[in-house]
C-alpha cells in the first residue's frame, strides 16, 4: 500500500492509466475476496469450484484499467483470497501455482483486450462488445483447462473429473465475467458513470426492475423441475430494458437476475447441478442482452449523427439561399457608398443628390440587416418567416436560375404555371430551397436520358380552394415501385452522386407549411409533388 | 477613353431594384450614359436598332434570364457587347457566358472599379470594331472605283509580283503598270505595296 501511494503523488503526471488511483486499488482489494465470498456457493467437490465467480472481472478490468504493472499485486490478492475462502486442504504449493495461473490467465485476457483489440471501456461499439464475448468464453476455457489442470496434476482433484470440473469452471468464470466486467468497465467511465445515474432515476427503470424481480419470483416458486422450463421467460424483461436503455440497461439487468438466482437458489436449495444448469441459460440470456443493448446503443448513435447532419445540410443550404440575398443588398451598399464619396468629392451646392444616395444607402443597410436577421432566426429556432407571397413568381425564379445549369446538360425546362399571381402563405426562402431542391435533382434524372430526351418540366396546379399542388416532372427513369418513400429517408438517393440529404430536407420545410411532399411511381417519368395549404391558416 | 462614354450607353438589366438604381447612379456620377430596365423582356422590346454600347445583365432574373439575352443580343448588327453579373456565381453558367463572348462575369457584391473597368473593355471592344469597320467601308468603296485592268493590276501585284513581271503578264508596258499602281493606291487610300499585298490578301 505504502508503494502505492508514494507511485500516486510522486508521479502524478504519469501517462493516462498508468496512475493507478488509490481509491481504485483499495476497493478491488476489498470487493475481490468479498465477491468470492459472496459466490463461493455450491462448489465441486475437490475442486472449489463455484457456479458463479464474478471476481475475475473485477481482476481484468483493473488490469485493462490501469496497466499490467498491477498483476504481481493482483496475482497476490488471488493466492491470499483462495487462501482465506477457500478449503486449505490442497498443498500450498499447489495453491500457490493455481493462483498464479487465474492471475497470468486473467493478464493475459486483460492484455488481449486493450493492447491487441483496443476495446474501449466505454464499450459503444458492436465491434468492441463482439471481442469482449469471444475473448471471455475462449479466455475462461482457456484460464480453466490450465487452472483444472494445475489441480489434477497436483493429485488435488481426480483426473477422471477433469471434463466436468473444466466445463463447470468454464461456465461459472464465463458467466461472472460476462455479467461483471462490461458493468465495471463501463463504471470505470465517466460518460457511462452518468448515463447510469440518469437511468436509474427514470420511473421506467423501477417497472423494468419490478418485472424482473417478478419474474425470478414467478420462476423459483415453481417446483424445481419445473424452474428450468419457465426461465426462458427472463428474455421479456431483458429484451425490454435492453431495447430501451442498451447496453448499460442490459449490463444492469443481467446483474440483477444473477443476483437474483443466486439469491433464490440459497433460499429455496438447489443441487450444484441444477445451479450450473440456470447459469448456462444465464450466459444465454446475457450474451443475447449485450448484442441487442450494444446495437441499441450503435443505431442511437448514428440516429444522433444524422439528425446532426441533418441540420447542418438544411443550414447549409440556407445560407447558400441567404448569400443571394444578401449579395445583392451588398452590391447597392457598394455602389451609394461610393457614389456618397464621389458626390462630396465633386461638392456641388446641390445637396439633395446627396441626401438621397444617403437615405438610399441607410435603407438598403436595414434590408442587409433584415437577411441576416432572419439567418440568425434560422440557426437559433429555426423559425419560419411566413409571409404572403405569390407562388407563380417564386416558381419561374426558381425555374429561370436553373436554365443556365439545365442548359448545360442539355436539358429543356420549361415551367406551366397559371397566369396571374398565386397568394400562398409561406417562408419564400424556404420554399425557394424547396424548389431549387426537386428542380436539380430533376435535371439531374433526367441526364439519364440521352441528350434529346431530357426534360424537366415544373407545374402549378391549383385544383381546390384549400390548397395548390406544385408538380416536378422529369423525363429520368422515374421512381421504381415501393421506392417513392425510401428516397425521402436521408442518405438514399437514385442518382449515382450525391448524398440524397435535399429530399428529406424538403420534406420537413413542406411540413412545417402544413403541405406534403411525396413521390409518385412511375415508369418513363419522375414525378414529385407537393402541397401548400391555401388561405389563412395558424402557423404556429 | 471619356469619349467612348459618351459616344456609347451602358443599359442596365437587374430584377433588383436596388442594385439597378445604385448602378445607374455610380455609372453616371463616372461620366457613362445609362438606361435601365426590369427584366430582359422590357430591355429587349425598347430595343432600337441604332442604339449603341453594352449591356450590364443580371444572371438570375424572372423570366428570361441574363444567358438568353446573352444568346439573344449575340446575333444583333451592331454587336451589343455583355457584361454578366451574378449573386449565384456558378462554374456552369459562366462557362456558358464566356462561351458566348461575355466580356465579364463579375459576381456581386462587387467594386465600381470592377464593373467600370468591365464596361470599358466592352465600349474598347466595341470602338475596335467600329474602327475596322470603317476601315473595310472605305476599302470596298475604293475596290468599287476600280475599272477592270486596274484591277487585274492589283491582283498581280497582291500576288508579290514586280512591275515588269505584271506588264509582261498583261502586255503591257512597265510604265503603264507604274501609271495603274499609282492610281489604284491613290483610289484605296493606301501608301504602299506592302499594304496593298496585306488588302488583296484580306479581300481573298
Amino acid at each position: 500500500m505504502m508503494r502505492v501511494s508514494a507511485y500516486g503523488t510522486d508521479r502524478p503526471q504519469a501517462a493516462t492509466g498508468s496512475a493507478i488511483p488509490v481509491r481504485a486499488l483499495i476497493a478491488f482489494v476489498c470487493a475481490y475476496p468479498l465477491l468470492d465470498w459472496i459466490s463461493y456457493t455450491h462448489p465441486m467437490a475437490h475442486f472449489n469450484i463455484t457456479p458463479w465467480n464474478p471476481q475475475p472481472a473485477l481482476a481484468i478490468a483493473l488490469l485493462m484499467l490501469y496497466g499490467q504493472r498491477w498483476l504481481p499485486a493482483v496475482t497476490l490478492v488471488i493466492a491470499i483470497t483462495e487462501q482465506l475462502i477457500r478449503d486449505t486442504a490442497t498443498p500450498w504449493q499447489i495453491d500457490i501455482t493455481a493462483a498464479l495461473v487465474l492471475g497470468l490467465c486473467y493478464g493475459a485476457m486483460a492484455q488481449a483486450l486493450t493492447q491487441h483489440f483496443r476495446i474501449s471501456p466505454r464499450l459503444d461499439a458492436l465491434r468492441d462488445v463482439l471481442r469482449l464475448i469471444g475473448i471471455v468464453i475462449l479466455g475462461s476455457l482457456l484460464t480453466g483447462a490450465l487452472y483444472v489442470g494445475t489441480l489434477v496434476a497436483g493429485n488435488a482433484g481426480p483426473a477422471v473429473q477433469f471434463p466436468e470440473a473444466l466445463l463447470r469452471f468454464w461456465i461459472g468464470d464465463g458467466v461472472g465475467m460476462l455479467v461483471f466486467l462490461p458493468m465495471t468497465l463501463m463504471l470505470a467511465d465517466d460518460a457511462r458513470r452518468r448515463q447510469i445515474g440518469t437511468m436509474l432515476l427514470k420511473p421506467e427503470t423501477l417497472l423494468q426492475a419490478a418485472s424482473i424481480v417478478a419474474t425470478l419470483l414467478f420462476i423459483f416458486g415453481q417446483n424445481l423441475a419445473e424452474q428450468v422450463k419457465f426461465f426462458y421467460l427472463l428474455f421479456l424483461p431483458l429484451v425490454w430494458v435492453s431495447v430501451r436503455s442498451g447496453l448499460l440497461g442490459s449490463a444492469v439487468a443481467a446483474l440483477l437476475i444473477q443476483t437474483g438466482i443466486i439469491i433464490a437458489v440459497h433460499i429455496t436449495g438447489q443441487t450444484p447441478l441444477s445451479v450450473f444448469e440456470l447459469q448456462t441459460f444465464l450466459i444465454a440470456l446475457t450474451v443475447m442482452g449485450l448484442f441487442l443493448g450494444v446495437t441499441v446503443d450503435e443505431r442511437e448513435q448514428a440516429e444522433l449523427a444524422l439528425r446532426k447532419s441533418q441540420k447542418l445540410a438544411a443550414a447549409g443550404q440556407m445560407a447558400a439561399a441567404l448569400t443571394h440575398e444578401l449579395s445583392q443588398p451588398l452590391t447597392a451598399l457598394a455602389n451609394y457608398a461610393r457614389a456618397g464619396q464621389l458626390l462630396v468629392i465633386a461638392a456641388s451646392p446641390d445637396r439633395s443628390q446627396l441626401e438621397e444616395t444617403m437615405n438610399k444607402l441607410v435603407a438598403e443597410s436595414r434590408r442587409t440587416a433584415d437577411v441576416v436577421r432572419r439567418l440568425r432566426d434560422f440557426l437559433q429556432h429555426g423559425a419560419m418567416r411566413m409571409e404572403q407571397a405569390n407562388l407563380v413568381a417564386l416558381m419561374e425564379n426558381s425555374v429561370s436560375r436553373l436554365q443556365a445549369t439545365a442548359a448545360a446538360e442539355n436539358t429543356t425546362l420549361r415551367c406551366h404555371v397559371p397566369t396571374g399571381p398565386l397568394p400562398v402563405m409561406m417562408d419564400t426562402l424556404q420554399i425557394e430551397i424547396v424548389l431549387r431542391n426537386l428542380l436539380r435533382n430533376a435535371i439531374e434524372a433526367a441526364c439519364e436520358n440521352p441528350a434529346e430526351g431530357r426534360e424537366v418540366h415544373a407545374g402549378i396546379t391549383c385544383e381546390s380552394a384549400r390548397e395548390v399542388t406544385v408538380s416536378i416532372v422529369d423525363s429520368g427513369r422515374g421512381i421504381r415501385r415501393g421506392q417513392s418513400e425510401q428516397i425521402f429517408e436521408p442518405f438514399e438517393t437514385t442518382k449515382a452522386s450525391g448524398m440524397g440529404m435535399g429530399l428529406a430536407v424538403s420534406r420537413a420545410i413542406i411540413e412545417a407549411h402544413h403541405g406534403r411532399l411525396w413521390a409518385e411511381d412511375g415508369d418513363k417519368a419522375g414525378i414529385l409533388r407537393f402541397t401548400l395549404p391555401l388561405g389563412d391558416i395558424d402557423h404556429e | 477613353m471619356s469619349d467612348l462614354r459618351a459616344r456609347y450607353t451602358v443599359f442596365i438589366v437587374d430584377d433588383d431594384l436596388s442594385v439597378r438604381d445604385s448602378l445607374s447612379l455610380i455609372l453616371s456620377l463616372k461620366g457613362f450614359r445609362n438606361a435601365t430596365f426590369a427584366c430582359a423582356e422590357d430591355f429587349v422590346r425598347a430595343l432600337q436598332p441604332d442604339w449603341s454600347g453594352c449591356a450590364v445583365v443580371d444572371l438570375k432574373m424572372p423570366g428570361m434570364n441574363g444567358l438568353e439575352l446573352q444568346q439573344m443580343l449575340a446575333s444583333r448588327e451592331p454587336p451589343l457587347p455583355v457584361v454578366i453579373i451574378s449573386a449565384h456565381g456558378d462554374v456552369a453558367s459562366s462557362r456558358l457566358a464566356f462561351k458566348a463572348d461575355a466580356v465579364d462575369f463579375l459576381e456581386k457584391p462587387f467594386d465600381d472599379e470592377q464593373i467600370v473597368q468591365a464596361i470599358e473593355l466592352a465600349m474598347k471592344r466595341l470602338h475596335d470594331r467600329e474602327s475596322d469597320l470603317e476601315a473595310r467601308q472605305r476599302r470596298e468603296a475604293g475596290l468599287a472605283m476600280l475599272s477592270t485592268r486596274e484591277r487585274e493590276v492589283m491582283q498581280l501585284l497582291g500576288e508579290g509580283l514586280q512591275n515588269r513581271t505584271v506588264a509582261e503578264r498583261l502586255g503591257l508596258s512597265p510604265r503603264t503598270v507604274e501609271v495603274h499602281k499609282a492610281r489604284i493606291l491613290a483610289k484605296l487610300g493606301i501608301r504602299n505595296v506592302a499594304e496593298l499585298v496585306r488588302l488583296v490578301d484580306a479581300v481573298d
